[in-house]
């Protein structure tokens, strides 16, 4: 495979249509997750919010570039993409699990280059910065300690984790993924926008009381919800899920 | 511009997989909202139409427009008979 020559496919991915919205709701990814993710939120939303799917190196159309390695490639790139084509209007950003370690991680790097902030960061299905992991790190398990692992988490449909071609073909993004996601080393501080946390009641991974800490990040409100679903609770509980979001911003007047 | 035989049947299955009306050459498996799922889904409906590996999943991931799809699938099925 000749990842040189391939031209960077377009990092976001708009689900709004052409019409100019009010605010953009940026959504990250799980590990292994693409931006046709949040394809279907577009309906659940306000129509003057738009949503724009995060498209990370090695997934969906950029399949053929080599996924991101280290947090400082990450951070910097999606900031290159934030200032030229996010940051000139209001926006919103939601990440879940090593979504939101990034959302995170760029609302502080936006921040310290001087731009608009987001006018609502929520992190989702994802311990606060500090709080150790309570499981051991998938990146290194084996292919079928890892097929188990993501079995038992609920995640990813069972055809897809009984094939073993398409496990195969998605190993190399899954992990550099979850290697990312399990090396995160947060940045302490706080964030000056406001912070939704979301989690599910059943998510041994990331908790409530893991994500209660997210208080201490933002300078601005803080409020957290949960719902009655395991680690994947944005798609095990969607409706109502992305009706607390369009609540939330509604209720800090950034839609109408 | 009109589709090859095999571009049409690829436009055909994602016709009834993304519930779309309209298919061109360009457009692109993931760009309709394709995942792994219905990756395994559409390659199943194409093994079924064209036999076993007439598309490895690994092509579709490298280039998902339906030109690019249906060239793979015409190529594997040529080299299949000869």
């Amino acid at each position: 495979m000749n990842t040189a020559a391939v031209t960077p496919g377009t990092p976001l991915v708009r689900f709004s249509g052409e019409a100019p919205v009010a605010l953009q709701l940026l959504c990250f990814p799980y590990a292994g997750g693409g931006a046709q993710l949040f394809r279907s939120w577009q309906a659940l939303l306000p129509p003057d919010v738009g949503v724009t799917g995060v498209s990370l190196p090695g997934r969906e159309q950029r399949f053929r570039e080599p996924p991101v390695g280290t947090w400082p490639e990450a951070v910097e790139t999606l900031a290159g993409v934030f200032a030229r084509e996010v940051v000139q209007r209001p926006y919103a950003l939601f990440g879940h699990s090593l979504g939101a370690r990034l959302a995170y991680e760029l609302t502080h790097r936006l921040q310290a280059d001087g731009h608009r902030p987001p006018e609502l960061l929520v992190v989702s299905a994802c311990r606060a910065p500090g709080v150790p992991p309570r499981w051991p790190p998938m990146h290194s398990m084996d292919g079928p300690a890892l097929t188990d692992r993501l079995r038992e988490m609920n995640g990813v449909p069972e055809e897809v984790l009984a094939n073993r071609h398409m496990m195969a073909l998605l190993d190399r993004v899954l992990r550099a993924d979850l290697r990312l996601a399990e090396t995160w080393v947060a940045s302490t501080g706080r964030v000056g926008a406001p912070i939704l946390a979301l989690c599910g009641e059943r998510d041994d991974i990331d908790p409530y009381q893991d994500m209660v800490g997210w208080r201490d990040h933002t300078s601005a409100d803080f409020a957290i919800r949960s719902f009655p679903a395991g680690h994947f609770v944005l798609q095990e509980r969607q409706e109502d899920f992305v009706a607390t979001i369009a609540a939330r911003l509604h209720t800090l007047r950034m839609a109408t | 511009m009109s589709l090859t035989p095999t571009e049409e049947a690829i436009a055909e299955i994602w016709t009834e997989l993304f519930g779309v009306t309209e298919v061109g050459s360009e457009d692109d498996f993931f760009a309709f909202g394709g995942n792994s799922l219905t990756a395994i889904k559409f390659l199943a409906r194409v093994e079924e139409r064209f036999g076993v590996d007439a598309l490895l999943p690994e092509t579709l991931y490298e280039d998902a427009r339906v030109a690019s799809l249906a060239k793979a699938i015409d190529q594997a099925t040529a080299s299949a008979t000869t």
